[in-house]
């Protein structure tokens, strides 16, 4: 998406006149040494040195033009190291020296330094809160996953957006997608159900936030109405159009129904679709695993093994595929001992 | 004659040295041909170097 924006935004090209750049293909020939020299994570990161390599600043994610060229901007302005930024922020706190010090630690997925030194700008400027407080949910999203965070500090931060005057209703809907995120990875689905009710009152009527309220909508009717009919009908609904011949999308649509353990019949139909559209051997792999767990827990432990041993042919690299087809085998070899 | 001949064949070579200095100059400065020369050419013109890292898929 970059490369596209160097070639067509003035603004970007603009701010690169003021900086020499330089494109590391971080899996090809010399890029890999440098990648590897920067300590890079995830891509795009975004790194300006000085001429002795030195690093000044740095950002992962492409923001968009106005605010790359903001990144750059301010990368020019103040061009000490981030070492150097370390001690004069402990000296004297400032919100420029706040967020640089916040995105190169984010760069690090070093997530909680990240949130501490963008709490310390919100605090400093407490006009960009908004903004903020974003990039602060953002970095314990991603942080949440290593366990950088408990979901009682989360909801802290998340509970600062759902009180704040300030927060529209997008900031809330985005809010709890984000907490619904988390708490399902932290294996308490239910911690999230005051944050969707609040977002879905507070975004009520609003068309322009129907694609994302949607989602809420179908936990509401899982978690609060129990209603797993409307659930269903509700994930349907959301789901785009000619999904039935994407198959991404079905073997999402089957997913989900396995998770939740609605509508498996149907679920296991559309994931054999899906292994069929398919159009590589990794993806048919997946889609297999998907369709294993739905026979499983339908009970037809047969099948799982089958469908599994087709997607270890198929994938016979991926170690996880293996340990699926142990799984499912032990689980026949108990039944048939039983 | 001939002499103003050398006189411009060697105006001509220099003028032609000096456009691929020049050419070569807004090459690099446009599009560096390695990291190292990257940051060489940062440093020469006291410029931050700005790297993108990046894969294809």
């Amino acid at each position: 998406m970059f490369a596209r924006a160097v070639d067509n935004s003035q603004i970007i090209k603009d701010s690169l006149k003021d900086v020499v750049f330089w494109n590391n293909n971080c899996e090809v020939g010399e890029g890999i040494e440098v990648a590897k020299k920067y300590n890079v994570r995830g891509y795009p990161t975004f790194i300006m040195v000085n001429g002795d390599g030195k690093v000044s600043s740095s950002w992962i994610g492409y923001p968009g033009p106005t605010k790359w060229a903001s990144f750059v901007k301010a990368g020019n302005q103040d061009r000490r190291t981030l070492a150097q930024k370390k001690v004069a922020f402990e000296e004297k706190a400032t919100k420029e020296l706040a967020c640089s010090l916040a995105n190169a630690a984010s760069v690090e997925y070093n997530f909680a330094e990240a949130v501490k030194y963008f709490r310390s700008a919100r605090q400093l400027n407490p006009d960009g809160a908004r903004e903020y407080t974003s990039e602060i949910l953002t970095n314990m999203y991603y942080g949440s996953r290593g366990g950088a965070f408990t979901l009682d500090q989360v909801k802290e931060e998340a509970d600062y957006v759902m009180n704040s005057k300030q927060a529209t209703a997008e900031d809330k809907v985005e809010v709890a997608l984000m907490l619904r995120g988390m708490a399902a990875q932290m294996g308490d689905l239910e911690a999230a159900i005051p944050y969707i009710s609040e977002a879905l009152k507070a975004s009520e009527g609003q068309d322009e936030l129907a694609d994302s309220r949607i989602d809420l909508e179908i936990d509401y009717a899982l978690l609060v109405d129990k209603d797993t009919k409307k659930a269903l009908k509700l994930k349907r609904k959301s789901m785009d159009e000619g999904w039935q011949d994407d198959p991404g999308a079905l073997n999402n649509f089957a997913w989900w129904c396995f998770e939740n353990k609605i509508n498996l019949e149907e679920a296991k139909t559309l994931a054999l679709r899906g292994v069929e559209l398919a159009p590589d051997v990794a993806q048919k792999a997946n889609i297999l695993d998907t369709a294993a767990e739905i026979c499983n827990a339908m009970d037809n432990c047969q099948e799982a093994v089958e469908l599994m041993r087709q997607a270890v042919d198929y994938s016979p690299d991926r170690k996880y595929f293996q340990t699926q087809l142990a799984k499912f085998e032990d689980i026949l070899k108990e039944r048939n001992d039983g | 004659m001939q002499n103003k001949s050398l006189r411009s064949r060697l105006a001509m070579l220099t003028l032609l040295a000096a456009m691929l200095l020049a050419f070569a100059a807004t090459a690099m400065a446009s599009e560096p041909a390695s990291f190292k020369e990257a940051l060489t050419l940062a440093k020469a013109e006291n410029k931050m170097l700005v790297i993108d890292f990046y894969t294809d898929w």
